[in-house]
């Protein structure tokens, strides 16, 4: 069966009846999708319903065409799974703890010492391997959490807000890391930093209220904001009071004043210039819509 | 004022976060329907609070009060600690610690606020357990005047004074570091008995004498001395002896005492002030300290000065590691045992000595020595996700939580047997029964701390039942103590193996997958 998730329809209610998601449907092959949403949009609950941490109040998610509820290993197999928010056993090194997680996944114990090790070194860990975990920074154990779901070369990489805590460099090199991994395996990247999938995310899924905004390329979704995007100059002064009234996506001090880019459906001034949207300036005109709409 | 309102704010919250627990109001329903138990209808065979063999008071106000007060104050100040204690913790280790201190709060109302916490979570049971008591005394219907100042009189006098002491000591033992968890646990406990002990034998040393000051922290002195002097003249030539747990009545009627109202003297009022005195003199002094001991939450050198590398542990282990199975295993092993600290294994080195060498008596209490000394890992094995946040890294792996609870269980067990090993080979010798015995009463702890892991999604529960069935072992009881009546001990144990299993076989699935 060919190497594909599918979500059908997929909701998920907690137990105090709050849906975080709702009927989103999308089919996602091999390469890298951003899954972008502001902070409560309910892209972690829909990671946690992908990795088989929860089952799905409704709908189905299908991997190679098999209901992951039903049958969590056929996926969990193939699966590397970074957490937004996880732990490590603090008294292992870092070796020791992802031979256990190696073991864990059931990796063939003659493979798992050179695959930790290759593992330590993608992250840029190998030269500090043997210390106990308990002594490392916090960008430290997120390159831990980042080698543990490569241990078993999984199909399926899910990253739920990789970047946080990482300091630039190490942001940088996570995402060459993920562009490098990006090919025959489908990598789903969860993020609120539109910055962390412009450059490799061939395709975008974007929530917001818990449901499916837009499914489709970084292209696509630019073209949908054309005409929405203007670029405004004014003064220092009027900063405070146009935020209040407009959605500026970006706003950069010059020498005549502030420079502004705006998201709407019409111009905020008569001298406002109409530009073409980026990615950052497409996914606030999305939210704008969607924000509108429901 | 700014002061009172933080204060309030906490304990609204502490408050808030506790009630909304569904463990919260089963133990408050456990604990009413425990206090309808001490009221016994007048041709039920037993007394809980008796006074000389046989006698017990009518059931006015006076008298359900100050059952439910030494009821409370005896036990409350026991299973309170571990009910009320970790609330500091919490605060430390959700790092919401963090949040308070840069505000203008004072470290010293923060502590009240956490004190005061403890004391409504006790009230609020107490309550419901004296509103139980009330309906026992009209449906008992021996004396029907209500007085609620005679009730409530034993309770604030008696057990106010103990279970401040024990939330100023919840509060201590949250604040060290190396008692947050179940070194603190055991160690409570132990102060808990040296503490009722010193009160027994005080009452002991000095019979018909007057109050010993300023008595003992849980007001069995004092309630013992009052009594007697309220009923002087009973039965004469016999001591009215104060006796507090069940009493078997062996087919006689009790012998019923008007006792209706509570004389106070000064001499009782200063001594259980005393001690309240002294929960709050406890709790000024932990104020200095506070900064100090939140600094050591997620301290890299703390964790990396957390117990010994033990290379000889990994030459040991290196020849499971060649399989999956084997590895996990391994692992597991190691999380055990790493963190012990050198006075672990000379404490354990001495337990197996006393086995291996001591009279059969010692070496009964040297295997429960031995069995607390893993309570730990008994009762926090099937809690390492939970308490690591590393459950999304190992429950997304195929069929693990059926592989990891099965490598548990062979580590629990395990453990459980080699700890008490020197005495298990002895024993079948000389007691093959014994050596049966110890068997599966380790196999039947290991069960159970995961069992009761999976049910309270904490380990306090197992290690306070396993500290309270060492004290009972250590005593002679049965249960723990393999030499006596090993058979019996047998027959519980496998009595409740299959519910330990079938609460493991229920729970584990669902514990949850943060």
């Amino acid at each position: 069966m060919a190497l594909q998730l599918a979500l059908e329809s997929v909701g998920y209610r907690y137990r105090g009846g709050h849906e975080a998601v709702a009927g989103v449907g999308l089919t996602m092959a091999p390469g890298i999708v951003g899954l972008l949403g502001p902070n409560g949009a309910g892209k972690s609950t829909l990671m946690r319903v992908l990795s088989t941490l929860a089952k799905p109040s409704s709908g189905r998610v299908l991997w190679r065409g098999e209901d992951i509820a039903r049958k969590p290993d056929v996926l969990r197999r193939e699966l590397g799974y970074l957490p937004q928010d996880f732990g490590v056993y603090e008294a292992l090194s870092a070796r020791e703890f992802l031979a256990f997680l190696s073991a864990v996944k059931g990796l063939p114990s003659r493979t798992v010492a050179a695959r930790v090790d290759a593992c330590l070194e993608m992250v840029g860990l190998g030269d500090v391997a043997d210390r106990r975990l308990g002594g490392y920074s916090g960008g430290m154990r997120q390159r831990v959490g980042i080698a543990q779901a490569l241990l078993n070369d999984p199909k399926l990489l899910i990253v739920d807000e990789p970047t946080v805590g990482l300091d630039p460099e190490e942001r940088v090199r996570f995402r060459h890391l993920l562009a490098e991994l990006a090919g025959e395996r489908l990598v789903i990247l969860s993020t609120h930093i539109v910055s962390d999938i412009e450059a490799s995310a061939g395709m975008l899924a974007i929530m917001s209220g818990g449901r499916l905004r837009f499914h489709g390329t970084p292209e696509t979704l630019m073209a949908q904001a054309e005409g929405h995007v203007w670029q405004w100059t004014l003064p220092a002064e009027q900063l405070a009071e146009a935020r209040a009234r407009l959605r500026i996506s970006r706003a950069q001090r010059r020498a005549h004043g502030v420079e502004v880019r705006v998201v709407g459906d019409d111009a905020p001034a008569a001298d406002a210039i109409p530009v073409a949207p980026d990615l950052e300036d497409a996914y606030l005109w999305l939210l704008h819509r969607s924000g509108a709409q429901s | 004022m700014s002061g009172a309102r933080a204060v309030a704010a906490i304990l609204a919250t502490d408050l808030r976060q506790r009630l909304r627990t569904p463990r919260f109001w089963l133990l408050i329903a456990g604990l009413a329907g425990l206090m309808w138990w001490c009221f016994p209808a007048i041709d039920r065979d037993y007394l809980t609070v008796s006074v000389g063999e046989g006698m017990r008071g009518r059931y006015s106000s006076a008298w359900i009060g100050m059952v439910s007060a030494l009821m409370y104050s005896s036990t409350l100040s026991l299973a309170g600690f571990y009910l009320v204690r970790g609330t500091v913790v919490r605060d430390l280790e959700t790092r919401t610690w963090q949040l308070l201190v840069a505000t203008t709060m004072s470290r010293g109302a923060y502590l009240l606020a956490k004190w005061l916490s403890h004391m409504v979570v006790f009230a609020l049971l107490i309550g419901a357990g004296l509103a139980v008591g009330l309906v026992a005394q009209m449906l008992r219907a021996e004396d029907l005047r209500i007085d609620l100042l005679e009730l409530v009189k034993p309770v604030l006098v008696l057990t106010m004074p103990s279970l401040a002491l024990t939330a100023a000591l919840a509060v201590w033992f949250d604040l060290v570091p190396w008692l947050r968890r179940s070194a603190g646990n055991l160690l409570f406990f132990v102060v808990w008995v040296m503490l009722l002990t010193f009160g027994v034998s005080q009452a002991e040393q000095a019979p018909g004498a007057a109050l010993p000051w300023p008595g003992d922290p849980h007001g069995l002195l004092v309630a013992e001395y009052d009594l007697s002097h309220a009923w002087p003249t009973v039965d004469a030539g016999k001591e009215l002896g104060l006796s507090v747990g069940s009493q078997a009545l062996e087919g006689k009627a009790p012998v019923l005492l008007d006792w209706t109202h509570w004389q106070l003297s000064a001499a009782t009022l200063r001594a259980r002030g005393a001690w309240l005195g002294l929960a709050l003199v406890l709790l000024v002094l932990a104020v200095p300290f506070l900064d100090r001991c939140a600094a050591h939450v997620g301290n890299p050198r703390k964790a990396l000065g957390d117990g010994a590398r033990l290379r000889w542990l990994d030459a040991v282990l290196s020849p499971l590691q060649r399989g999956t199975f084997g590895t996990l295993l391994a692992a597991e092993v190691r999380l055990a045992l790493r963190p012990r600290k050198a006075w672990w294994w000379l404490a354990l080195l001495a337990a197996m000595g006393v086995q291996a060498f001591a009279p059969e008596k010692a070496m009964a209490v040297a295997v429960i020595v031995a069995w607390v000394l893993a309570m730990d890992v008994f009762a926090r094995l099937v809690l390492r996700e939970h308490e690591t946040r590393t459950a999304a890294l190992v429950f997304t792996a195929p069929g693990m939580r059926t592989r990891l609870l099965q490598v548990r269980a062979l580590v629990a067990v395990g453990l459980a047997w080699l700890l008490v090993l020197p005495a298990i080979l002895r024993l079948a010798v000389v007691n093959p029964q014994a050596a049966l015995s110890a068997l599966v009463v380790g196999a039947s702890l290991a069960a159970w701390g995961m069992a009761t892991g999976v049910l309270f999604r904490n380990g306090r529960m197992f290690e306070l039942a396993l500290l309270a069935l060492a004290y009972i072992g250590v005593q002679g009881g049965l249960l723990l103590n393999v030499a006596v009546a090993p058979m019996d001990t047998l027959r519980w144990h496998l009595l409740g193996l299959p519910l330990a299993l079938a609460i493991l076989a229920i729970g584990w699935p669902r514990m949850e997958t943060r």
